[in-house]
């Protein structure tokens, strides 16, 4: 069998004490799709900064491609959750999606013609051509978020990771997102983060629920219990798969 | 304001003002940009008032020890990088802790200047010309330092753009792409520090913080990417160096302050002016 691309040994990791993740085994094979789920404060976000290398785990260890994560940077793709930068910073569209190529080259750091063109391809793929020059600020969530997937994706990774990458989009554009995930899934392996357990795209392959502990299910499995389970105390399921009738809606309670 | 014409044609004193006020807005408009983005100007303020402690012990060696080759401008230099290479060093290792480091580095900074001031023989008028700036006493030995300077400022400012621009507006990701973002991060900041040394020249110690805030903020009301906003902040800067001057000259009034209330000026009359049409271009918005 192949080497997994990430792999997790016992990794713990605690915050001013508190501790966050906690024994933590985990292995991703290649072209998986992941979706990891969880509470807020359950420690999703810490996962992926632990591939990245950006927190170190306090016990364990965290390999990426059978390295170090900070050696496997260059071949990860990352978008963070756009809520954490600055919603008022002078950038444009086109300048926030080459950033994604530093590092490639080298001197100064100045674009070339194979960076421009690597930039207008990913914009197509996340359609939004047309707005290379608009300023960061004047965009819609959506589009923002759209815009943090094109810079992690031109630097043509074969692992992607996106923390909340369905926060503060519609249905419409979260199913066509899930749609362009779905192609790239073919070259990459690609990991989510959301905190929305209602729903899950049957694009993704397996649910990694993160509560300080990392228990992981193929999607089939997901059930009520799994739900009561993460979040504690009951829940119901909302149902998308059904349309809205004139005799209102039918819940089913799990 | 002919006064000014007339005498910009026959008095050196004037020609050095102006070009001091061209070559430091260049800076200002590059370096000043990158400051307001990142929202480190009370970085900046810091930085700028512990420049009194190089100035005055420049001028306390020079005078007291003889050590001729001195230059106050040498002094502010060296205080200025000092000052940040602190704050950046702190910042970095305890960022909870940054305001208070600045506060600390901004009043001891000024009081050691003060000190060495105050045991310097002589007419203690130097204070007030670091101060609140004394653009007309520029002689053609600071101006070559202050061409030095500009030109180090803005050439390393605009080749590594790319790099603080991903750092300045996404730290973590810069690092994720193997950029070394500390290093970038102190290099912006001594950038800082020099700039604030050429523009003490022209308006001061206190009112600094002005010009390197006030052009760049007008500037981004009317840019939509940091390049765009470094170009026209330039020109602001210039505009209201070069204006300062001007109206300054005729009344005898100080060039300095009077170049900061001018770019004030503009700056609530930007804001105005912008507050008014964005209301009108969404009716209802406001008034609910």
């Amino acid at each position: 069998m192949e080497a997994p691309v990430i792999e997790l040994e016992n990794v713990s990791f605690s915050y001013n004490g508190q501790p966050v993740l906690q024994s933590v085994d985990l292995a991703v094979s290649r072209n998986d799709f992941l979706c990891i789920v969880g509470p807020n404060g359950g420690g999703k976000t810490t996962l992926l900064k632990l591939v990245l290398g950006l927190v170190r785990p306090a016990s364990g260890t965290v390999r990426v491609f059978g390295r170090p994560p900070e050696k496997a940077r260059p071949r990860i793709g990352y978008m963070p959750q756009h809520t954490s930068l600055d919603p008022l910073f002078p950038v444009s569209v086109r300048d926030i999606v080459l950033m994604g190529r530093l590092g490639t080259g080298g001197g100064f750091g100045f674009y070339g013609r194979k960076d421009a063109r690597a930039a207008e391809e990913v914009l197509r793929m996340m359609k939004l051509t047309g707005l290379e020059g608009r300023p960061f600020s004047s965009l819609s969530g959506g589009q923002r978020q759209r815009v943090l997937i094109a810079r992690a994706l031109v630097s043509r990774p074969e692992i992607l990771l996106l923390d909340e990458p369905t926060a503060s989009i519609d249905a419409v554009i979260e199913t066509e997102l899930f749609e362009i995930l779905n192609r790239l899934n073919r070259e990459m392996t690609i990991a989510l983060v959301t905190h929305d357990l209602g729903f899950v795209s049957r694009y993704v392959k397996s649910v990694v629920c993160v509560n300080r502990r990392v228990v992981v299910h193929p999607t089939s499995e997901i059930s009520g219990e799994m739900i009561n389970e993460i979040y504690g105390g009951d829940m119901q399921m909302v149902r998308h798969d059904h349309r809205c009738s004139g005799e209102g809606h039918q819940w089913v309670n799990f | 304001m002919g006064e000014f014409l007339t005498d910009l044609q026959c008095q050196p004193f004037l020609r050095y003002a102006l070009l001091t006020g061209v070559l430091a807005s260049v800076a200002c408009g590059v370096v000043g940009t990158y400051v307001v983005a990142r929202r480190i100007s009370y970085i900046a303020g810091g930085i700028s008032h512990s420049v009194l402690a190089g100035m005055g012990a420049a001028r306390y060696l020079e005078t007291v020890h003889h050590w001729t080759w001195l230059h106050p401008l040498h002094g502010a230099v060296a205080a200025a990088l000092a000052a940040a290479l602190v704050i950046g060093v702190v910042s970095m290792r305890a960022r909870e802790r940054e305001d208070t480091v600045i506060g600390a580095v901004w009043a001891v900074g000024m009081a050691i200047g003060v000190l060495f001031i105050f045991k310097t023989p002589g007419y203690n008028q130097d204070l007030m010309g670091y101060l609140f700036g004394n653009v007309l006493m520029v002689s053609p030995d600071d101006l070559r330092i202050i061409a030095g300077l500009d030109i180090l400022v803005v050439s390393v400012g605009l080749l590594f753009y790319n790099r603080f621009l991903a750092v300045c507006f996404d730290d973590e990701f810069a690092r994720l792409r193997g950029i070394h973002v500390g290093r970038y991060y102190l290099a912006l900041l001594c950038l800082t520090a020099l700039t604030v040394v050429l523009l003490v020249t022209v308006v001061g110690i206190i009112m600094v913080i002005a010009l390197l805030t006030i052009p760049a903020a007008v500037a981004g009301r009317f840019s939509r990417n940091l390049f765009q906003m470094m170009l026209l902040s330039t020109g602001f800067t210039i505009l209201f160096t070069t204006a300062g001057l001007a109206l300054s000259y005729g009344p005898d009034l100080p060039a300095g302050a009077t170049t900061i209330v001018l770019a004030g000026g503009v700056y609530i009359g930007v804001l105005t002016v912008s507050f008014f049409v964005r209301r009108r271009q969404r009716p209802g918005q406001g008034e609910t």
